[in-house]
């Protein structure tokens, strides 16, 4: 993997990590599917 | 694949994508509105990969219409926790990955690639401040 400089190397690294740490907590599909949903309302509202 | 809600609970739709969400994975069935054919949505996703590495894509899989469509499934984590993030925090965040705001809103490039369309309902940022560009339109330059 190539990063642009170090702040996207750590970045990236510290973000993959936490997204495969909350796998140990899975997420209801239907909670997901709430929780996209009202991500896309706040946005809409920003 | 024939039964695309085999792939989970419909959440969100977009321009180009309707989504679905299971085990904490999103899949985007994608109808090449915006990339034109495959092969740019392809090369699409292998520049996201490679800017957003935290928010990778994976080919799941094609569905479409028997003789007439093809549409490719794409794979995403689920970012959780996580909100839509202010224009300015998403200025920050491409800078402080090299890249120049343009003049229109959530247009960025660097010497390479231009990014654009990153606006608040395509990057989360979760409590920690940490930001997630979870879908970006982007070509080589």
């Amino acid at each position: 993997m190539t990063y642009f400089n170090q702040f996207h190397k750590e970045a990236s690294e510290r973000k993959m990590r936490k997204i495969e740490e909350s796998k140990q907590s899975p997420m209801n599909s239907v909670d997901a599917a709430n929780y996209m949903k009202r991500n896309v309302e706040m946005a809409s509202r920003m | 694949m024939e039964h695309v809600f085999d792939l989970g609970t419909p959440g969100p739709s977009g321009n180009e994508n309707d989504t679905y969400v299971s085990n904490d994975v999103i899949y985007k069935v994608n109808n090449l509105l915006n990339s034109g054919s495959i092969i740019s949505l392809f090369e699409k996703v292998r520049i996201h990969n490679e800017i957003f590495p935290d928010t990778f894509y994976q080919l799941h899989a094609f569905t479409g219409f028997d003789g007439r469509t093809i549409m490719p499934i794409l794979r995403q984590d689920l970012v959780k926790d996580a909100e839509p993030t202010p224009q300015i925090a998403i200025d920050t965040y491409m800078a402080a990955l090299g890249f120049n705001r343009e003049d229109v809103v959530g247009r960025y490039s660097n010497t390479d690639y231009i990014v654009w369309d990153l606006i608040p309902r395509k990057v989360l940022r979760d409590r920690d401040g940490d930001i997630f560009v979870v879908d970006a339109e982007i070509k080589k330059k």
